[in-house]
């Protein structure tokens, strides 16, 4: 129940924003929501492991790669349109994600940080040496930005500012549905059960293996997605996609935003996003600026910014819910 | 039916590295009764509760619960056969209120599968509430229904450790193994707590409790196993094994049998 | 065969920098369960202060460079006490996440600080040895990597006896090995946790002054050192002192040997594609330590 109305708050408060968004017009703006938008797909994506199942995948950032590397090679070398090469580059994460879950979910703690953080490392290499399939490091270029004609709206494009947005909002907001439904549905209750104690959840009969590869699927067919769109919209996908900054990143967004929260991530997204371009008045002393914010953010919100003072009052008067931080949603 | 046992050890060995945790060891427990395993520190009966639930493999021999042999069964699914099992230390899902931990416990009754709960079928939501309305019954029945809605890590230890076997209890086992359910508590708790043992064997279940505390295992115990040195040295009627020489040897300088 | 030798020599030069490396790193894991995500640039900053030492302000090389190792080791402390402490409390998946949060945040601010204060220009560090190679049964060694390798034999040896022999050694196991009991026992374990940031960082400092000496030193070094040492660790076994050193010194070797015999370009990507062939097979690593993780 405080989950629903947590998540119409923050529908409220996303369509507001990006109503405002589309009134102003702004192409600057307009271009840090927009991957604010696709990267706080991917913090959802990453917080379905990271913060319900308790596992910190280190190198989530390989759907998003796997996504966009999908994305570009079949529009270019296949000729498929952009949709279709979405839904196939969610389809193929998800095949890569639960490949790698077989090797990874028999580790635990610091072991899964470093092993998942392989495979990145190793779609990187892979990316920067296969030269036939993924043009090495100058990567696919050109690929054809997404566009069509939409009943009400008319022609979306993502070459136009609004469009991308539109687009990536569209995204985000599947995303959303998608997490907001699987962790109501019962797993997210699983998921939380094996987070806190597994052999506990082990002893009441949760199979945590079934629901780790279940929550290892589910987020890498968020990052392939956010990944699908990002290439269409960027129009171009080099081995970089796989950078560990991009995987910091959306690391950054879910522990800052709250783990295991709801909202956490998609706030996290868009400040880990907007603060950067805020702080460019700093000109080089930006990013050692943005480092210390970091260390500030970690030591007075280790919970994440949503679990700040006026979210909590917010909260407190709300019924049925438990007295302490919202690590989980309520019953629904 | 009643003549089978529920649980048939047999033969069950555990070795860690040069040390021998358990040796052979068999008994089995009929359905229905109320059983405790008692023995000194280190006799291995902790061993024997994981090696049963299937959290440790044996070095050789096999568990039969139900007319099944569970050799090399996931802990998982030994409790969807109604084999549950508590920890020694208060175990709880810390970051979850009362309530929500018992329902988590209630994993595997849950009618409705993940795809009826992703779309919010009718009966997700009916079998949703239903398990919160099984889920206060049972932290009634374990006396902290007044702390439904306190999260799991914020109440004192000894609640914890009731919470703990609530949430086995959600699970609506058919063979309950508890781990020391008392160890750590004061008087009135253990109190309590064999009285929740109590009422849960009247209702038909099946319990097997390690237990430290001879009061309590006196008092409720159908029937006690002792072991020492990963053997069992004698398995009778509590009376009956309060006079065991064998058992006194075992226990003399350890502590008293009152 | 002579290429060959001259491959293994490289390889041992950098294997015994990230041994140094992966040492530290183990120490810090192994104490505070903290992922170090700013290892690289402790080894980065001391690079760049024996940089500042010697070529700038003219401080004599061996004077330089343990002064610079010192002086980020003593960094090292500063960031125990006055932030990794500070997160702990909390269940066990927050504090991995706050202390990765914090230390990936320390990694940027020194990183870019760096930058601020020394340019992104890669820079060379003057050193005393001679350039011509010492020729040793047909094996040209040139006698700065020597130094390298002979400076982290001796290094690792005495730590090595200094964990197994001395009390501060024994101390450290201990906590090492069970941190409550440790503590039950009387240990001061908060100020062993210090002790050892500190040290694990001097590792990092010390395998920073040895490469930087041998190849240039530049702002973002640090960030594929930490990736390494990370290889390493994980190849060796989590939390294992013998781990860290005989994968340290394999991932030096198959690197030069990939780099030589395979493609240039690869040389990076070896490590990684050891570790997943490494964690199908044998998850624990290669030299597993005795300590449950979990």
């Amino acid at each position: 129940m405080s989950a629903r109305v947590r998540i119409s708050l923050g529908l409220a408060v996303a369509t507001g924003a990006a109503a405002a968004l589309f009134i102003v017009d702004d192409a600057y703006l307009m271009r840090i929501a927009t991957l604010g938008a696709i990267f706080a797909i991917l913090a959802l994506g990453l917080n379905l492991t990271a913060g319900h199942l308790g596992l910190f995948d280190f190198g989530y950032i390989l759907y998003f790669g796997i996504g966009g590397y999908t994305t570009a090679l079949l529009t270019l070398r296949a000729g498929w349109s952009w949709e279709a090469a979405l839904v196939a580059s969610v389809l193929m994460s998800v095949a890569v994600g639960l490949l790698v879950g077989v090797v990874v979910l028999r580790l635990r703690g610091p072991y899964f940080v470093i092993a998942t953080f392989s495979f990145l490392t190793v779609a990187y290499y892979v990316a920067i040496n296969w030269k036939e399939v993924t043009n090495g490091p100058l990567g696919l270029i050109g690929l054809p930005a997404p566009a069509f004609n939409l009943p009400a709206i008319g022609r979306v494009e993502a070459l136009d500012p609004a469009g991308a947005l539109a687009i990536a909002l569209t995204g985000l907001l599947i995303a959303v549905a998608v997490v907001w439904r699987v962790v109501e549905s019962g797993a997210g209750r699983a998921w939380h059960a094996i987070r806190d104690n597994e052999d506990l959840a082990a002893s009441v009969g949760i199979d945590a293996t079934a629901y780790a590869f279940l929550a290892l699927a589910v987020s890498a067919g968020l990052g392939g997605l956010g990944g699908s769109i990002y290439a269409g919209y960027v129009g171009i996908v080099t081995p970089e996609i796989f950078a560990f900054g991009h995987m910091v990143n959306v690391l950054l967004m879910v522990v800052i935003g709250g783990t295991g929260t709801f909202l956490g991530p998609i706030v996290g997204a868009f400040l880990v996003e907007t603060v950067p371009e805020l702080l460019r008045v700093a000109e080089s002393f930006r990013l050692p600026i943005f480092g210390l914010l970091l260390i500030a953010a970690i030591l007075f919100a280790p919970q994440g910014v949503v679990s700040l003072r006026p979210w909590r009052a917010l909260r407190a008067g709300r019924p049925r819910v438990p007295p302490v931080p919202p690590v989980e949603e309520g019953p629904a | 039916m009643t003549d089978a046992p529920l649980l048939a050890v047999q033969g069950l060995s555990r070795r860690f590295g040069g040390l021998v945790a358990l040796d052979d060891l068999t008994f089995a427990i009929r359905q229905g009764e109320l059983v405790s395993l008692i023995g000194p520190n280190g006799a291995g009966k902790t061993t024997a509760f994981n090696l049963i639930a299937g959290f440790l493999a044996p070095t050789s021999g096999r568990v039969v619960y139900a007319g099944r042999d569970l050799t090399g069964m996931a802990p998982h699914r030994r409790a969807r056969l109604g084999l549950v099992r508590t920890f020694q230390q208060a175990a709880v899902f810390g970051d979850q209120t009362a309530v929500d931990c018992v329902v988590a416990g209630s994993h595997v009754r849950a009618e409705a599968g993940i795809q009826a709960g992703f779309f919010g079928t009718p009966g997700a939501r009916r079998d949703e509430a239903s398990r919160y309305e099984a889920a206060l019954e049972v932290l009634r029945l374990c006396g902290l229904d007044s702390r439904a809605t306190s999260r799991a890590s914020d109440l004192p230890y000894g609640e914890q450790k009731v919470l703990g076997i609530a949430i086995a209890l959600a699970s609506r086992p058919r063979l309950l193994m508890l781990d020391e359910p008392t160890a750590g508590l004061n008087a009135v708790e253990s109190e309590s707590v064999s009285a929740i043992l109590d009422r849960i064997n009247e209702q038909g279940v099946t319990v097997f409790v390690v237990e430290h505390d001879m009061r309590v295992v006196m008092g409720l115990s159908d029937r006690v196993i002792v072991l020492d040195h990963g053997q069992v040295i004698a398995d009778d009627t509590p009376d009956r094994v309060r006079a065991d020489d064998a058992v006194i040897r075992a226990y003399l300088g350890d502590f008293d049998i009152a | 065969m002579e290429t060959l030798v001259q491959q293994v020599l490289d390889g041992l030069m950098i294997g015994a920098a990230y041994a140094l490396m992966a040492t530290g790193l183990t120490i810090i894991f192994g104490l505070m369960d903290v992922v170090n995500f700013a290892h690289g640039e402790f080894y980065m900053l001391a690079a760049f202060l024996l940089f500042q030492l010697s070529a700038v302000m003219g401080v004599p090389y061996f004077v330089a460079l343990p002064v610079a190792v010192l002086s980020v080791g003593a960094l090292g402390v500063v960031v125990q006490r006055t932030l990794v402490r500070r997160l702990r409390g909390g269940s066990r998946l927050n504090y991995l996440y706050a202390t990765s949060i914090a230390t990936i945040g320390l990694s940027i601010v020194l990183q870019n600080g760096a930058q601020l204060v020394w340019g992104a220009v890669p820079k060379s560090i003057p050193q005393p040895f001679p350039t011509e190679p010492i020729l040793l049964a047909g094996v040209a060694l040139s006698p700065v990597r020597l130094f390298i390798l002979l400076t982290s034999i001796v290094v690792i040896a005495v730590l090595g006896i200094g964990l197994m022999r001395t009390l501060a050694g024994r101390m450290v196991r201990a906590t090492f090995q069970d941190r409550e009991a440790a503590a039950l026992i009387g240990l001061p374990v908060d100020r062993i946790d210090a002790l050892a940031f500190g040290g694990g960082t001097m590792l990092a400092a010390l395998a920073g002054v040895l490469l930087g000496s041998a190849f240039q030193v530049y702002p973002t070094m640090g960030g594929l050192a930490t990736l390494k040492a990370f290889t390493v660790v994980i190849l060796g076994g989590m939390g294992s002192f013998p781990g860290a050193i005989a994968g340290g010194f394999l991932l030096g070797v198959s690197e030069s040997m990939a780099a030589g015999y395979i493609s240039a370009g690869l040389k990076d990507a070896i490590g990684f594609a050891v570790v997943v062939a490494v964690l199908m097979i044998r998850p624990t690593g290669l030299l597993p330590a005795v300590r449950r993780l979990r």
